[in-house]
């Protein structure tokens, strides 16, 4: 049987084999093992023709497929048998079926992709954040709070043309606590919404966080609100 | 406030959000209960849908966005000047199939059932924001796991992850 070297490419081994089994028009599970064997080595014997690179999974399951091929030549002695080793050539089958699942899967992801990814959606609008807006009585509320923080931070940094490259040392949580220890040293309380004051850099912004929530694991500071919508403070508890 | 009313408050702040907004945000601003607000975007969704308007409400978990619809494609990309439409190449299709329906798995459970070497798809699809790392399987190596994220529902029209078809 001559056939024409298809040039596409194939996504491995397990897609080659899939091709070769749907081109002789049988069932995965009634493959002849031989003669899928001898189809899969011409193949490769007309990449190495065209000069094409051989990847190495495909020299792997050709190997694969004579062991196989080899093993079913041997008869089982009643040892092996009993051994109730898997068959490799079942296990072939079953790699080989569940690969086809996922390939045909993927068809319809493509399908999905191209119908539902071609959107488009605004950025959020560049609003002040008033502090008076701030809700944070849970810690769901506090990462809402910083969130919002964030995503004004990334527009403004986004907005602004860069002037200069400055050198920018690595920021620690530990540098931070240190920062906001010192501060609390000189006055008993201070405003949350004032640390993030003069960070516009994503990494400031989350070290600082971070900073903030490990002196409360502490139990160096707490966190309150005297009213609803205040700006959180942070106070240095008494021990 | 009667619902047109509302209805028009609750597209008012979807436009300024850009982003996804949950429901809950919107009770909170409209002072509604949670169910009734829930009730009220459902509608809102299908109304837009009805009324064939050029823009959509896409309804990912909890979370509700206005974005323009995969029909106008081709004119937005002829206004921006610019391509929108993604593609992805079959090696990456394979490797999100199989990370969606096995999720949490790793690198090497998702290059056994592909017979290849997949650590280029899997980049490329962290790099778009379609695949992300979950967890560490307890093994030796502490291997990396994979799950699908939000951007990979709404870049596939899906509500959420139980809406993906039977295989």
């Amino acid at each position: 049987m001559s056939y024409s070297v298809k040039l596409d490419s194939f996504e491995g081994p397990l897609d080659l084999l899939l091709h070769l089994i749907a081109k002789s028009k049988i069932n995965i599970e009634d493959i002849s093992i031989t003669e899928i064997t001898k189809q899969y080595l011409d193949y490769l014997n007309k990449m190495k023709l065209f000069d094409m690179e051989i990847a190495s999974e495909f020299l792997v399951m050709a190997s694969k497929l004579l062991y196989i091929k080899s093993s079913l030549l041997v008869p089982k002695t009643k040892s092996e048998e009993d051994l109730d080793e898997p068959d490799p050539q079942q296990q072939l089958i079953e790699r080989l079926k569940e690969y086809k699942l996922f390939k045909e899967v993927s068809e319809i992801f493509n399908d999905y992709y191209n119908k539902f990814s071609g959107i488009c959606s605004k950025p959020p609008e560049n609003y002040e954040v008033r502090s008076d807006m701030l809700i944070a009585n849970t810690t769901d509320e506090l990462l809402e709070v910083f969130t919002r923080l964030l995503v004004r931070a990334d527009i403004i940094s986004n907005k602004q043309p860069p002037i200069h490259k400055v050198n920018r040392e690595v920021v620690t949580v530990d540098s931070k606590i240190a920062q906001i220890t010192s501060i609390l040293n000189h006055s008993n309380k201070i405003s949350f919404l004032s640390l993030f004051n003069n960070t516009y850099s994503r990494e400031d912004m989350v070290v600082t966080f971070l900073a903030i929530l490990e002196l409360v694991k502490r139990e160096v500071i707490y966190l309150k609100q005297i009213k609803h919508f205040d700006d959180i403070t942070i106070k240095k508890k008494v021990s | 406030m009667d619902e047109r009313r509302m209805m028009a408050v609750i597209e008012s702040i979807l436009f300024v959000s850009g982003e996804p907004v949950s429901t809950k945000r919107v009770s909170e601003i409209l002072d509604l209960d949670y169910r009734l607000t829930k009730k009220l975007l459902y509608k809102m969704v299908d109304c837009f849908n009805f009324e064939r308007r050029g823009l959509q409400i896409i309804m990912v978990d909890d979370m509700f966005q206005l974005s323009t619809r995969p029909e106008y494609k081709d004119y937005i990309e002829k206004f921006l000047g610019t391509d929108i439409k993604q593609e992805l190449s079959q090696a990456c299709l394979e490797t999100l199939s199989i990370v969606a329906y096995k999720q949490p798995v790793t690198k090497s459970e998702i290059e056994k059932i592909r017979g290849v070497k997949s650590d280029y798809s899997v980049s490329i699809l962290i790099k778009k924001n379609l695949i992300v790392e979950v967890d560490r399987l307890d093994a030796p190596g502490k291997p990396i796991l994979y799950g699908t994220t939000q951007n990979f529902l709404k870049s596939f029209g899906l509500s959420n992850i139980d809406e993906l078809p039977e295989l």
